[in-house]
């Protein structure tokens, strides 16, 4: 699903974000990717949804190499995948329910059908009540469950999450945790960033560490 | 294919509304540009027209050489096509002439008729009265025998024709510069817009949205701004029309209306222009942009 062969990043100044990193993620596997701030996770998520290009190496994506994908169909490579930031990137004055739908606006899913996509989710995530609330009013593990509503609602196959839980109290993120393991479950590769240690030993799971750029199967 | 397209004009159109502050700015800028070239292009419209009609070119004057004979030139030049009647003035018919219409000059009497020029006034038939006919007359007129000179007014039809290609000149370049003033202010409208709705754009290229489907409210509303400029510039040169103009025609004897073809042109040239640099404001802001 996810193939990294020998990349590097190197940004203006000289900055190797990563350097020879070599990785494979198959479909339905959860992948922690640890290693403290600045060790280049983030620009690691960002090449999956090829937000820019490795200055070195190749990266697939379900098939595609990401260098050689034209500009015009990135978005369709986006559209199977579910992206999750520490910040959520919602829309505060938006509602819940508008929030999630800009996720199908891009299919120019009616209202109608949108509600059949995305009321049952929201109801598994427990956040139907909710539905009609703005997202500025909402506490931070409501807003990160929004999130994860608007990046489950296209069924995608590859969920990123970076830092999904900084925010949030260790009941929140037991819940968001919860959350992103059941989406594995039903087949989906999850990429989770965090630098939180005590994540992986209450979930156990496959977990690569990042110093400096260069990668270590943990 | 309608549902999209009723989708991205939705939105468009409540961009437009809900930074209708934002974007009235721009409209009422552009609105007055173009405001200004209606008025030059009417003005400059009127003068063109008022000179050709109160410059009659419809009588050549031929000035035949010494001891040619008046009546035989008169025959030949009668023959000429486009001539519809010649009449022949003798030295003393100008004097005549000369005294009925210039009384106030003394001393004309006790001169002898030869010294006063006789001439052969032509007159043009009515679909040769124009300076081009007239010059082709003119030219066969010269080639005859007997001829000393021939005048229609060329000094006058060249500094008219001159002036004519001058305000020409100056309304084309107005059009140029305030369509590239339209051009900046668009530009500038679109992509301020654009980045107050940055949180909104960074999502829907998050969740897969086409660079299509992304800049095309903003081009919509960028057509709105355009066609609201065309509704907003015409009604304002109407209303100027009414309460100014008309007077000024009436006083002076200009027609100040705009043509039709002047404003079919303007509706859509300017809605185009408003898109085009949409269309270049947006996908510039687009690529400028990188989501962390
Ligand atoms: N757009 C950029 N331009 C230059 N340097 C960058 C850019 N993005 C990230 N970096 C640098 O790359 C390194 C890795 O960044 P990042 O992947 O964000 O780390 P983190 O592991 O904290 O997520 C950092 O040293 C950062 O300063
Ligand atoms: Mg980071």
């Amino acid at each position: 699903m996810i193939n990294f062969e020998r990349v590097g990043v190197i940004f203006p100044g000289n900055c190797h974000a990563l350097r020879d990193v070599s990785l494979n993620v198959a479909r339905g596997e959860f992948v922690y990717v640890l290693g403290r701030s600045g060790a280049g996770k983030s620009t690691l998520l960002r090449l999956i949804y090829a937000d820019f290009m490795p200055t070195c190496g190749v990266v697939r994506i379900a098939g595609n190499d990401i260098t050689f994908l034209p500009r015009c169909r990135i978005p369709y490579l986006r559209r199977q995948i579910g992206i999750i930031f520490q910040d959520y990137k919602l829309l505060n004055e938006k509602n819940v329910f508008d929030n999630v739908r800009m996720a199908l606006d891009i299919y120019f899913f009616r209202k109608s059908m949108a509600r059949e996509r995305i009321w049952p989710l929201l109801k598994q995530l427990g956040l139907f009540e909710l539905r009609d609330v703005e997202v500025k009013r909402l506490s931070g593990g409501e807003k990160q469950r929004v999130a994860i509503a608007r990046a489950l609602v296209n069924d995608p196959q590859i969920i990123l999450a970076d830092e999904p839980t900084g925010n949030l109290d260790s009941a929140n993120a037991a819940a968001i945790m919860e959350l992103l393991l059941r989406a594995q479950v039903k087949g989906a590769a999850v990429l989770m960033v965090t630098h939180d240690l005590n994540m992986p030993e209450k979930f156990p799971a496959r977990a690569v560490h990042l110093d400096a750029g260069r990668l270590e199967n943990a | 294919m309608t549902a999209k397209f009723l989708f991205v004009s939705a939105r468009g159109i409540k961009l437009f509304l809900n930074y209708f502050k934002n974007s009235l700015m721009s409209v009422i800028a552009l609105s007055a540009l173009f405001l200004i070239l209606h008025t030059a292009f009417s003005i400059g419209g009127g003068i063109s027209r008022f000179t050709d009609s109160v410059a009659r070119f419809d009588t050549v004057r031929i000035y035949p050489a010494e001891k040619a004979d008046l009546q035989t030139l008169a025959k030949s030049a009668g023959d000429v096509s486009g001539v519809e009647a010649v009449t022949v003035y003798s030295g003393k018919e100008t004097k005549e002439y000369i005294k009925q219409n210039a009384p106030a000059i003394d001393g004309i009497e006790p001169l002898p008729d030869d010294i006063f020029p006789s001439f052969l006034e032509i007159l043009a038939a009515k679909d040769h009265q124009n300076a081009q006919s007239l010059e082709s007359m003119s030219k066969q007129f010269r080639e005859m025998n007997g001829v000393e000179s021939v005048s229609y007014g060329q000094e006058w039809a060249k500094r008219l024709s001159d002036g004519k290609r001058a305000i020409n000149a100056i309304l084309f370049a107005a059009a140029i510069i305030f369509s590239a003033a339209g051009i900046l202010i668009v530009y500038q409208t679109v992509s301020v817009t654009m980045n107050k709705y940055t949180e909104e754009i960074q999502v829907y290229s998050i969740v897969g949205g086409t660079e299509v489907f992304i800049t095309m409210p903003f081009i919509v509303f960028a057509l709105c701004i355009g066609a609201s400029c065309v509704l907003l510039s015409l009604s304002c040169y109407k209303i100027l029309y009414m309460t100014l103009l008309l007077s000024i025609e009436n006083a002076a004897g200009l027609t100040l209306s705009l043509s039709w073809s002047y404003c079919l042109i303007f509706t859509v040239a300017a809605p185009t222009v408003t898109i085009i640099s949409g269309f270049i404001s947006a996908n510039s802001f687009l690529r400028s942009c990188r989501w962390q």
